[in-house]
């Protein structure tokens, strides 16, 4: 019942603006009508759809990159107070950063295409994820390593079934965080110089002031939003599963 | 952790830190003398220093600067104030916070970056539409940091104070502000953090000046001793800015800290 | 000849309550948290209030405090009715000490007196009184997280005294504390009672502290919340440590076992 009301809310409001651009209430050029998205949709949908893929592929292709080096580096980082004690300054005044402006340095090494954005993703992500593993591993009781020394583990064996497991609540927030700053980076960085993507088609439909298009483009990315939300946290769970 | 440290832990750490900063510095200046890597794409540190310089005195550069730091100021002190206020709101009325709250977390999911051409298609290109997109950028990112605060607050606290005969505005005044000014602070911080990050955004992607368009220029006619000149120049501004704040915070957070027995 | 010796002086009933009710929830759902509670504190009387959890112990003090309202009856103190909190005639001292972390002890015993009007060298130096009083002349200056968790409920206790109230309250304040600082506390507000001869109420889970330390026990029951005997407790004062271990004292507190452990009566 709540499911069909709150259907039959969005049909009402999207009839009302509608409405609203016809009787010239709202300019169709600025504001865009549903029926303009719905133009566009059939007439550049398939492009776009390809350049959801492709923006697609290059945050899933990122955000490994920037989890796999962040959780490596911050166990690392994090094993010794010193070191951690050090660098996690470090690490934080880089997130702070408007990392954004490091971008067209990647794209004058590496060109516009999809490569550029991955290292700019990979970078943007790797960051708070290595700095809240820091904080993950640093947080463990000191008296579990020992107990797991005393019972004969080695190095690699309390790196990673005792301190890993341990720091595991931590990791995985800061992949969280880690996954939407790469996102962020992602999807800027196309709007910014790209040969493809969602970023740069909206771009290009909006230079070109075809509205229809750029709403449909930025539904999109909010479905992409949506789905890697879904992914993570299917990750989240099957990790929390696994590591009962 | 966080053990209390010595002073002279203190001062080896931070050299520490210094040297792997000076380290990184050396090895930059030594690629590009030496020739590690294309002088052209990595020029040498003081090349890009003796730039900055001049870039400094230029009118022009100095002018896009202006403009930068106009718009991330009129972002700031729009964002902060607004952000923590519907924070405040949002934390202290559960009926407000139901009815809100899930579409505040929707919309932080999203990236909002992509909302930037709909801003100029309403809006041009011009200042103030970039402070817009700013402050609704950093909006949501402020938000939370009031409900916090406001959450950080012990109930027990208010009871005993209200044993006092504390009237709601001493409350406010006396206990609420003090106990909650370290989150305060941090979301002080983070409108500054990322109102900067959306203006810089917003002119690399549409305007005609600010520091973010010039720095995209160059990039694009790779005058890379001048974008290089440029981006350190923001990276140093921004470190400086956040190292500040961040140490008023933990100025604040150290004479509050265990909030609620004390 | 007989009459004289025979009489002592009567002192000022400070605190009075009358049937005092505490319902919450209506109709087949009500629960009386507190039913026809009746009592009567003299100046300078110590009376502790014991009983099994949920017997409305803590209800009644928030009532006697003014943070809540009764749902019949009445609290008065020195003849007048309390229905909102009197910071000047009662004090409150709760299980934790809830001092404000960004002040000095000092001026977290000064709290009360800051709210109101007081001039502040007058709130100083009454605040150094209660610092002497709680025996932490050299602690003013201290922040909490610097004290330990007996100094923090001695701080708690002087803010509690300040405007010199006229009944002291105190929900389980030595909850919180290890045993050895617990009993060390005992002798300290048997002190602290005997210097400035304050009314106090408090309300405790231990029936050793509440023979020890008081002059009289109310023992309450649950479902409803009732009071269903006061025994007046006749060791000499000023009471000694080692009376901790003493036959009367586990007599007394004996027979208040028996009294809150029995079935329902």
């Amino acid at each position: 019942m709540n499911i069909l009301r709150k259907i039959f809310i969005t049909l009402m409001v999207l009839a009302a603006w509608e409405l609203l651009a016809w009787g010239g209430f709202l300019n169709p050029l600025l504001i865009g009508t549903p029926s303009m998205i719905v133009r566009a949709a059939m007439k550049d949908g398939v492009t776009l759809l390809v350049a959801l893929r492709f923006t697609f592929m290059e945050i899933l292709i990122a955000g490994m990159i920037a989890w796999i080096s962040g959780v490596i580096a911050g166990v690392i980082i994090g094993a010794r107070v010193r070191t951690a004690v050090i660098v996690s300054p470090l690490l934080s005044a880089m997130i702070a950063v408007p990392l954004v402006v490091l971008y067209p340095v990647i794209v004058a090494w590496t060109g516009i295409g999809p490569i550029s954005k991955i290292i700019y993703g990979a970078a943007t992500g790797f960051f708070p994820i290595a700095l809240t593993t820091i904080s993950g591993v640093s947080a463990i009781d000191q008296r579990y390593v020992d107990m797991a020394r005393a019972m004969g583990a080695n190095r690699f064996q309390i790196r990673f079934q005792v301190i890993a497991r341990l720091a595991l609540p931590a990791i995985m927030s800061g992949l969280r965080v880690g996954s939407s700053l790469v996102v962020i980076a992602v999807v800027q960085s196309e709007m910014l110089s790209a040969t493809d993507g969602l970023g740069f088609w909206i771009s290009y439909h909006r230079a070109l002031f075809n509205v229809g298009q750029v709403y449909f483009g930025i539904g999109l990315v909010l479905v992409l939003a949506a789905g890697l939300n879904v992914l993570l946290n299917a990750c989240e769970n099957s990790l929390k599963i696994a590591h009962r | 952790m966080t053990t209390a440290l010595s002073l002279l832990d203190r001062w080896v750490i931070r050299s520490w830190r210094a040297g792997i900063v000076l380290s990184i510095a050396v090895l930059w200046e030594a690629s590009g003398r030496l020739h590690w890597a294309d002088p052209d794409l990595l020029p040498p540190l003081s090349q890009i220093f003796q730039m900055l310089g001049r870039l400094l005195a230029d009118g022009r550069f100095r002018g896009d600067i202006m403009v930068t730091v106009a718009e991330c100021i009129a972002a700031f002190t729009i964002v902060v104030p607004l952000g923590l206020v519907s924070g405040f709101a949002l934390g202290e009325s559960t009926r407000l916070y139901r009815m809100f709250g899930p579409a505040l977390q929707l919309l932080m999911t999203v990236p909002k970056s992509i909302f930037l051409p709909v801003f100029i298609l309403l809006f041009g290109i011009d200042f103030s539409q970039k402070v817009i997109f700013a402050v609704v950028l950093s909006y949501f990112i402020v938000v939370p940091t009031g409900i916090a605060a406001v959450q950080s607050i012990s109930a027990d606290l208010v009871t005993m104070a209200r044993s006092f005969g504390a009237t709601r505005r001493q409350i406010y005044w006396r206990l609420y502000l003090p106990s909650a000014m370290p989150l305060i602070l941090s979301g002080v911080r983070l409108g500054l953090i990322f109102s900067m990050h959306g203006i810089i955004f917003a002119e690399m992607y549409a305007s005609s000046e600010g520091i973010g368009r010039s720095i995209l220029n160059w990039g694009e006619s790779f005058d890379m001793v001048r974008l290089f000149a440029a981006v350190l120049m923001v990276l140093v501004v921004t470190v400086i800015l956040n190292e500040s704040l961040q140490a008023i915070e933990n100025l604040f957070r150290s004479r509050f800290k265990l909030g609620l027995a004390g | 000849m007989i009459a004289l010796e025979s009489q002592k002086p009567s002192l000022a009933t400070v605190v009075r309550g009358f049937g005092i009710e505490k319902v919450f929830g209506e109709g087949a759902n009500a629960f009386h948290a507190l039913q026809n509670i009746s009592l009567s504190l003299s100046q300078g009387q110590l009376v502790a209030v014991v009983g099994p959890s949920g017997c409305g112990k803590s209800t009644l003090m928030q009532i006697i405090a003014g943070l809540t309202l009764a749902s019949g009856g009445r609290v008065e103190i020195d003849g007048q009715a309390i229905t909102t909190p009197q910071p000047d005639r009662v004090g409150v001292v709760f299980q934790e000490p809830l001092l404000l972390s960004w002040k000095t002890a000092i001026e977290n015993i000064e709290f009360p007196l800051s709210l109101g009007a007081t001039p502040a060298a007058e709130r100083r130096q009454r605040a150094r009184e209660l610092l002497d009083l709680v025996g932490l002349e050299d602690f003013g200056e201290h922040y909490p997280h610097q004290l330990s968790g007996g100094m923090r409920q001695r701080v708690a206790i002087a803010r509690g005294l300040v405007r010199n109230p006229r009944v002291l309250l105190m929900d389980e304040p030595f909850g919180g504390l290890d045993e050895q600082t617990r009993t060390r506390m005992w002798g300290e507000l048997l002190r602290i009672h005997e210097r400035s001869r304050t009314t106090i109420l408090f309300i405790t889970h231990s029936l050793i502290e509440a023979v020890f330390l008081a002059d009289q026990v109310l023992v309450m029951a649950t479902r409803p919340g009732r009071i269903i005997e006061r025994i007046d407790v006749d060791l000499p004062r000023p009471r000694d440590l080692k009376l901790l271990g003493s036959e009367r004292l586990g007599a007394i507190r004996n027979r208040i076992w028996d009294l809150i452990s029995e079935p329902t009566v």
